[in-house]
């Protein structure tokens, strides 16, 4: 099985940050993990690297409810932009409430919708997929 | 004998009487003068029983008369017509008688009279009769002769068929006999004003008994006849059907009564409008819907009501009024608001349509309806209120339900990696670090049930707990709880309000709200400034406006302004915030039936404006 460069992580929760850290050391899931705890920190990290492919992840893995800028607003923004390598995106959350799930669907960027906790099985699934 | 005879040539001129004889035995025939005016003949002329009989036009009766005296030997009398000299036509009064003597027939004699103007009188007399006679008898309505007394005297042959009774059987009868009961005293109080000449005539409607007992109205027209001195004599009558006219006016008015309880069942008021003079007349409904009496504003110019329609709702009406004007809308139908007398608005539903055109398509008058919905609108206003709450509570349930899975879910998917992890885990010290994180996460789980539960007290909570506060004293108690992080932060406080200002308000609540306002402040205090707090309030169309402004870090709005009160939404990163804090706020603002807004521009400041209803 294939193994990421580089991976990110954007979620507020740090706890559940490092737990999945630790989950994917386990199961071998990339040689990079970036972790970002706001949408808009990411953003700041991300826009000056679009054209460095070497940088850019290829999967992002994104929760929706955050403070500053939330995983809407940084998808909002983040189509905008044009990186120079193709980004898987994964929204990563504990909504269950189907309008976030309707909203989701709309952006073609987003791939899947893993509703929290995710497991090991739901990483080496998209490992498969790439 | 002498003076006798000098009396008689004296008299007989005066009595225009003329005297003629004729001898039968001599054939001697004598006039006097006045047979000789008569005839219209000289004094000189000799008189002949040949030239007496040419003026005769029917001559042959004369002889007849003559004959018959002679014969009979008895005087008699006749009217005969003669053509005197002259031509004219006059009528005489013939007399004659024989003389006797000694048993033998010697002379015929008698008198001659000028009696035209008598019989001309006579016969324009009975002329006149005849005509009276023919219009009683044929008259198309009822007429009679009736006694003083009341009986019929003459009854013409429509009186009879009107009341079906035979004319004998009529006769026997007296009006009185034949008058509804309910009507004979008025007839009756007419006839005696009749008699004792305080009026000439009378009309009454009144009801008559037919034979077989059925009721006709009839309308009466009652006249007296007087001798020439004055005396009463009998009543000429005239009595027409107007049972028909009664039937139909009752029809008529038993359609109006129907219409009339109809309408006054439906509660609806009428009016009508006079366009071109303006004038509007309201009937007494109308009129009680907005509280007035007739005598107030029955009648009165459009204008004036046309003032009473609440000023949001009048332009609306003005457009729908020229557009019936204008024949673009057959009918006018509005819901608006009206003054009532006691200064309170009320709703109406006005309906109309103009009913009659000039020919140049000019409107002339309008007629239409008046409405109380009040009731309905009040209702129907009740029920948008009511269904605006349950909307919204509706909505925060569902968000509430949301944030419950979401934050139990977050913690619970935490714990759940945590365990996966401790048992895969062999190294002591990572096991210590991921038991500590474990509590930790626990810890968090506690407190969101403790948020949770608090928001559900909020949505759960009556409002029975209002109590009137001064809204001062609770600013300077809530400054007295946070003077420690007030002294900390250097924060210059400006207060504004008057100790007047007293809202009835859960006090746990008015707290709740100036704390997290505050404390909100100083926590997103912008790092460069000092931060100043202004609070101010102030009354504002029946409610107290309190305003909490700071020159902190402010809000991006465009970018959070949705979900601003949301629960768990926190905008700063800061470490502490907890997304709660203005969730609680706005739960507590509109439990009490309050409104809570914002303003706020990024690095400048931010101010938050509750409404208290008061």
């Amino acid at each position: 099985m294939k193994t990421i460069d580089i991976a990110c992580v954007i979620d507020d929760d740090k706890i559940y940050t490092l737990l999945l850290s630790q989950q994917m050391k386990v199961i071998n899931f990339c040689e990079t993990l970036l972790t970002f705890h706001t949408g808009k920190e990411a953003l700041d990290y991300l826009k000056p690297i679009m054209a460095s492919p070497e940088l850019l992840p290829e999967v992002i893995l994104l929760d929706l409810n955050m403070p500053v800028m939330d995983g809407w607003q940084f998808l909002d923004e983040f189509v905008q932009t044009k990186p120079a390598k193709k980004i898987t995106i994964y929204i990563v959350s504990s909504s269950i409430d189907v309008a976030d799930h309707i909203k989701a669907a709309a952006y073609k960027e987003v791939s899947h919708f893993y509703v929290k906790p995710i497991t090991r099985e739901n990483l080496t699934d998209i490992l498969e997929v790439l | 004998m002498q003076t006798k005879l000098d009396l008689y040539h004296r008299a007989v001129p005066l009595a225009q009487l003329g005297i003629w004889e004729r001898n039968l035995v001599t054939g001697k025939l004598y006039w006097n003068d006045i047979v000789r005016d008569i005839y219209e003949v000289d004094v000189d002329l000799m008189p002949s029983a040949e030239g007496e009989s040419m003026f005769y036009l029917d001559s042959a009766a004369v002889q007849q008369l003559l004959n018959e005296v002679f014969e009979s030997r008895t005087p008699k009398t006749g009217k005969f017509r003669l053509r005197a000299t002259s031509g004219t036509v006059k009528w005489v009064r013939l007399k004659a008688n024989v003389h006797i003597e000694e048993g033998v027939c010697v002379a015929l004699y008698g008198t001659i009279e000028d009696i035209t103007e008598e019989v001309i009188m006579l016969n324009t007399l009975l002329e006149r009769e005849q005509r009276f006679e023919q219009a009683f008898d044929f008259a198309p309505i009822g007429m009679a002769m009736v006694s003083l007394e009341g009986n019929w005297l003459k009854v013409n042959d429509s009186l009879c068929q009107l009341l079906e009774y035979s004319e004998n059987e009529l006769l026997k009868f007296t009006f009185q006999d034949l008058t509804h009961p309910d009507d004979l005293d008025s007839d009756l109080q007419q006839m005696y004003r009749l008699l004792a000449g305080k009026i000439r005539r009378y009309s009454i409607e009144k009801r008559y008994i037919r034979k077989n007992g059925q009721l006709i109205w009839a309308l009466l027209h009652v006249s007296l006849v007087r001798d020439h001195q004055n005396t009463p004599l009998y009543f000429i009558s005239q009595v027409k059907d107007i049972s028909e006219r009664k039937k139909h006016l009752e029809v008529v008015q038993r359609e109006r009564l129907r219409l009339d309880n109809i309408i006054r069942s439906t509660g609806v008021g009428t009016w009508e409008w006079d366009v071109r003079s303006n004038q509007v007349i309201y009937d007494a409904r109308s009129l009680a819907i907005l509280g007035y009496s007739s005598d107030e504003l029955g009648n009165s110019q459009m204008t004036t009501w046309y003032g009473l329609i609440h000023p949001e709702d009048r332009q609306a009406n003005e457009l729908l009024l020229q557009q019936c004007l204008q024949q673009k809308v057959d009918f006018y139908a509005s819901e608006c608001r009206m003054l009532h007398k006691d200064e309170r608005w009320i709703w109406i539903e006005i309906r109309g349509k103009i009913i009659e055109w000039t020919e140049e398509n000019q409107p002339l008058l309008m007629l239409g309806t008046y409405l109380d919905i009040h009731e309905r609108k009040s209702l129907e206003e009740e029920q948008r209120k009511m269904l605006e709450i349950v909307s919204e509570q509706n909505s925060r349930l569902l968000n509430f339900t949301h944030i419950v899975s979401h934050n139990l879910r977050s913690h619970a998917g935490n714990i759940q990696m945590l365990a996966d992890i401790l048992t895969h885990e062999q190294d002591e010290q990572g096991r210590k670090e991921y038991t500590t994180m474990l509590l930790t996460n626990t810890v968090n789980l506690q407190e969101t049930l403790v948020h949770l539960n608090e928001v559900i007290k909020v949505q759960g909570s009556d409002l029975k707990n209002k109590k009137p506060l001064k809204l001062l004293n609770e600013i300077e108690n809530t400054l007295t709880v946070l003077s420690e992080s007030i002294r900390h932060a250097q924060a210059q406080l400006y207060i504004e309000v008057s100790k007047q200002i007293e809202v009835r308000y859960d006090p746990a609540y008015l707290e709740s709200i100036l704390l997290n306002l505050i404390s909100n402040c100083i926590k997103y205090r912008h790092p460069d400034r000092l931060l100043i707090i202004n609070i101010t309030a102030f009354y504002s169309e029946g409610s107290v406006l309190l305003k909490v402004t700071d020159n902190g870090l402010g809000i991006d709005l465009k970018m959070h302004g949705h979900k601003l009160f949301g629960m768990y939404k926190t905008f700063h990163g800061n470490t502490d915030a907890r997304g709660v804090g203005l969730f609680l706020t706005k739960s507590h603002v509109e439990a009490m039936n309050g409104r809570i807004s914002v303003e706020s521009t990024v690095n400048v400041g931010t101010t938050f404006t509750i409404t208290i209803k008061s």
